[in-house]
C-alpha cells in the first residue's frame, strides 16, 4: 500500500482511508509494456478471490479471459493514450475463473507529464446485472401486459417508453414503432373509459391504483381490460394490464354453463319427476298385467277343466256309441241265430244263445249304471265326513262274500287311517279296487289281497291296494284309467271298463292322485295319495 | 286257401263274424286275435306264434276297440312295416266317429265298415267284405 501511504501522508483522513480500502480498488503499474498489478484493495480481494500477496507484482492479464476484445489490457492502453480517466462495463475473471461483469472507473497518475500507472475502481455489477436479467426475463416474459410511460406536459398526456411482449401481443403494437408516441394516440379510446385520469392521478399523488375491469373499444382492438397503475421512483408510470377477455369468456362461459347447469338441474327433475310417474305407471301396469296374468291363468286353469271334461264328454260319447252299441247287436246277432231253422232244434245252441242274449242284455244294463255313475261322479259335489276306512274296507269285503264264493283269499289290512272324505264315493273306490283285486286274482290258487295304509314325511296319506293276480304290462299303465279302456279280453276278465275311470275321478275331486303299478301275472298295485 | 285273420276281443262279435262269413260261402280259414298284442305277434310270427308255418293272411278284419293294443294301433304298425304294409286290412267296428274313419284311412287301412247293429244287414256286410277281399280283389302273395 505504499502509494496510499504515500496519499495518507499527503493529508488524507485515515477513516476515509480506510473505508476506501474496503471499496475494491486496485493500482495498475503501467511502466512497462506489461502493465502489472501493484496494489489491491481489501475489497478487491473479496471481488476476485485472491490475496494481496498473491496477486502483487501479476500481470493484469490474470484478471479477464484473453479473448475477451474490451478487457482490461485495452482500457489500460486507452489510458495511456488518452491520459483522461475512463468510465466502462466489461467481464472480469475471478481466481475460480467465473467472470462477472462489473463497472470500472480508471484514473490515471502521472509522473513527468506522463501516465505511469492507474488507480481502478470497480463494482462487481454482477448482482445488478442477475436483476436487470431477471428483470427482463419477468418484463418480458410475463402473461400481463407491462406498459412504461413517460408523463408529458406535466401529466396531460404520456408517452411510451416501453411494452413488454405479453403488452404488445396484447395491443397489438410494436414497442418499435410506439416508443415515443402518445398514449392517446395509441390508444384513442383511453380517456373515454377513464383510465387516462387514473394515470394522471398515479402521476400526481404517486398512489398507485386498480382501473377495474372495462371493456375498451377503438377502431383497432376491443377487449376487456383490468389496470393496475402505479408510479416509478423515476417519475414514469407503469400500467399492469392484462387480456381478460379470455377470463371474461371464461365466466360468460360459466355463467352460460350455470345457466345451463339450472336448466339441466330443472330438466332432470323434469325427467326424474317423469321417471317417477312412468315407473308408477309402469307399475301399477305390472299389477295390472299381474291380475291379468292371474285371471288369463285362472281362465286357462278353468279352460283346462272345460278342455278335460269336454275331452271326457267325447270319451263318453264316443264309448257310449260304441260300446252300448255293441251288447245291442249281439243280442240281435244272437236272436237271429237262435231263430235260424237249423238251430231251432238244437238244445245246445239254444242255451247258449239265450245265455249269451242274457248276458248282454245284463251287461248293457251293467253299462248303462256304471255310466250314470260316472256321469253323477263328475255332476254332484263331494261331501266330506271324517270316517274309518278300515270299517269301510271290511264292509266292502264282507259284501263281497258272493263274488269271492268258494275261492280261497287272504285280506291283510294295516294301519288304515281316518279319512276325511265323501264315505259314499270312497265307497265306490274300494269297491273298485277291492273288486278288481279279487277279479284279477281269480286264477291264482291263493290269492292275497293287501289293504295297507301309511303316511309320507309330508303328512299326505298313502293307501295301497295289492294283489298277486293277472297284473297288467306297464306300457299299458297310461290306458287303465281310460273310459272303456280295458287290458284283458271279456273272455279272460268280465267288465265294462269304467270302473277305474270313474275311481279316478273321485280321486281327482278329493284333490288326490292315483296311479298303479303291475307286473303280468305277478299283480297289481294301486296307490292312492291324499292330502 | 289263404286264411282270414280276425282281430277282435269280444267273443260274441267273433262268433257273429264267423257265422257271417259262414253263411256267406267263404271257407277260408280264420285265424282269430283276441286283442293287438296278440295280432302282431300272429304277423309277426312272434311269441305263441313263433311257430306258425301259415303265409300271411288274405285279408285282416280288424276291430278298433280292443284291450291293450287298439285297432288304430296295430293299423299304424302293420301299415308301417315294409313285410306287412301289402296286406289288405279292413276295419270292421261300431265306431262311426269321423276322427277314427279319418285316422284310419290316414294310417292307410283298405276299407272301413261300421258293424250294423241288425244282424241281417250285419251278414250282408261282412258277406261284401268277404267277397270282395277275399274272391274279387287280387292280393300279393308275398309271405314273411
Amino acid at each position: 500500500m505504499n502509494n496510499l501511504d504515500k496519499s495518507s501522508s499527503n493529508g488524507m483522513h485515515p477513516s476515509l482511508l480506510s473505508a476506501i480500502e474496503h471499496l475494491s480498488f486496485i493500482v495498475i503499474d503501467l511502466n512497462e509494456q506489461n502493465s502489472k498489478i501493484l496494489d489491491f484493495s481489501k475489497g478487491a480481494e473479496k471481488v476476485f478471490g485472491y490475496t494481496k500477496q498473491e496477486i502483487i507484482g501479476k500481470k493484469t492479464s490474470i484478471l479477464h479471459l484473453a479473448k475477451d476484445t474490451k478487457n482490461l489490457h485495452h482500457i489500460l492502453i486507452k489510458i495511456k493514450k488518452t491520459k483522461q480517466p475512463i468510465e466502462e462495463e466489461f467481464f472480469l475473471l475471478r481466481k475460480n475463473r467465473e467472470t462477472f461483469p462489473a463497472h470500472f472507473h480508471f484514473h490515471p497518475y502521472y509522473e513527468n507529464k506522463k501516465v505511469i500507472g492507474a488507480i481502478g475502481i470497480l463494482f462487481d455489477l454482477s448482482e445488478q446485472k442477475a436483476a436487470e436479467i431477471r428483470f427482463n426475463q419477468l418484463f418480458n416474459n410475463m402473461a400481463n401486459g407491462v406498459a412504461v410511460y413517460n408523463a408529458i406536459n406535466d401529466g396531460e398526456d404520456f408517452e411510451f417508453v416501453n411494452l413488454n411482449k405479453a403488452g404488445q401481443k396484447l395491443s397489438s403494437a410494436n414497442i418499435k414503432e410506439i416508443r415515443g408516441k402518445k398514449v392517446t394516440e395509441v390508444f384513442p379510446g383511453i380517456k373515454e373509459i377513464g383510465l387516462l385520469d387514473v394515470f394522471r392521478e398515479v402521476y400526481k399523488t404517486g398512489k398507485p391504483k386498480l382501473h377495474p375491469l372495462t371493456r375498451y373499444k377503438d377502431d383497432r382492438i376491443e377487449e376487456w381490460v383490468e389496470n393496475y397503475v402505479y408510479k416509478l421512483p423515476s417519475g414514469e408510470i407503469v400500467a399492469i394490464y392484462e387480456d381478460t377477455s379470455e377470463r371474461e369468456r371464461a365466466i360468460e362461459a360459466l355463467r352460460i354453463n350455470e345457466i345451463e347447469k339450472l336448466v339441466n338441474e330443472q330438466r332432470t327433475q323434469e325427467l326424474l319427476d317423469k321417471t317417477e310417474s312412468i315407473e308408477k305407471s309402469r307399475k301399477a301396469l305390472s299389477y295390472l298385467l299381474e291380475d291379468v296374468n292371474e285371471s288369463r291363468a285362472e281362465l286357462k286353469n278353468v279352460n283346462e277343466q272345460l278342455e278335460n271334461v269336454n275331452r271326457e264328454l267325447e270319451a263318453f260319447a264316443y264309448s257310449v256309441s260304441h260300446d252300448l252299441r255293441a251288447p245291442l247287436r249281439h243280442i240281435n246277432g244272437f236272436i237271429n241265430l237262435l231263430l235260424k231253422p237249423e238251430n231251432i232244434e238244437d238244445k245246445d245252441k239254444i242255451i247258449k244263445y239265450t245265455d249269451i242274449i242274457a248276458k248282454s242284455a245284463k251287461k248293457m244294463g251293467q253299462l248303462i249304471d256304471d255310466l250314470l255313475l260316472f256321469s253323477r261322479i263328475g255332476r254332484g259335489a263331494i261331501n266330506l265326513n271324517e270316517f274309518s276306512l278300515d270299517k269301510l274296507v271290511k264292509e266292502i269285503i264282507e259284501e263281497s262274500k258272493p263274488q269271492i264264493n268258494d275261492r280261497d283269499i287272504e285280506f291283510k289290512l294295516s294301519k288304515l287311517p281316518k279319512l276325511k272324505a265323501d264315505r259314499n264315493l270312497m265307497n265306490i273306490v274300494f269297491s273298485n279296487l277291492i273288486g278288481n283285486a279279487i277279479k284279477f286274482s281269480q286264477n291264482k290258487k291263493k290269492a292275497i289281497i293287501n289293504i295297507e295304509g301309511s303316511n309320507d314325511e309330508s303328512g299326505n296319506i298313502l293307501i295301497s291296494v295289492k294283489d298277486n293276480g293277472a297284473g297288467f304290462n306297464m306300457k299299458y299303465a297310461d290306458k287303465l284309467f281310460g273310459v272303456f279302456q280295458r287290458l284283458h279280453t271279456e273272455n279272460e276278465f268280465e267288465g265294462t271298463g269304467i270302473g277305474l275311470a270313474n275311481v279316478q275321478r273321485i280321486i281327482h275331486k278329493h284333490g288326490g292322485k292315483i296311479w298303479a303299478e303291475g307286473e303280468v301275472n305277478k299283480g297289481a298295485t294301486f296307490y292312492i295319495k291324499l292330502n | 286257401m289263404k286264411q282270414i285273420l280276425l282281430v277282435e276281443d269280444n267273443p260274441n262279435d267273433i262268433e257273429l263274424t264267423i257265422e257271417a262269413l259262414r253263411s256267406s260261402k267263404i271257407l277260408n280259414p280264420i285265424d282269430v286275435a283276441e286283442d293287438g298284442e296278440i295280432a302282431l305277434d300272429y304277423l309277426l310270427k312272434k311269441g305263441t306264434y313263433a311257430n306258425r308255418k301259415t303265409s300271411n293272411p288274405i285279408v285282416i278284419l280288424l276291430d278298433i276297440k280292443m284291450p291293450k293294443l287298439n285297432g288304430l294301433e296295430v293299423l299304424k304298425i302293420i301299415k308301417n312295416n315294409p313285410k306287412l304294409k301289402r296286406i289288405p286290412v279292413v276295419i270292421l267296428t261300431s265306431s262311426k266317429e269321423d276322427t277314427d274313419l279319418i285316422k284310419s284311412y290316414d294310417l292307410g287301412v283298405n276299407a272301413y265298415v261300421v258293424k250294423p247293429v241288425d244282424f241281417e244287414q250285419f251278414v250282408e256286410a261282412v258277406k261284401s267284405i268277404g267277397i270282395f277281399w277275399v274272391l274279387v280283389n287280387e292280393s300279393i302273395n308275398n309271405n314273411l
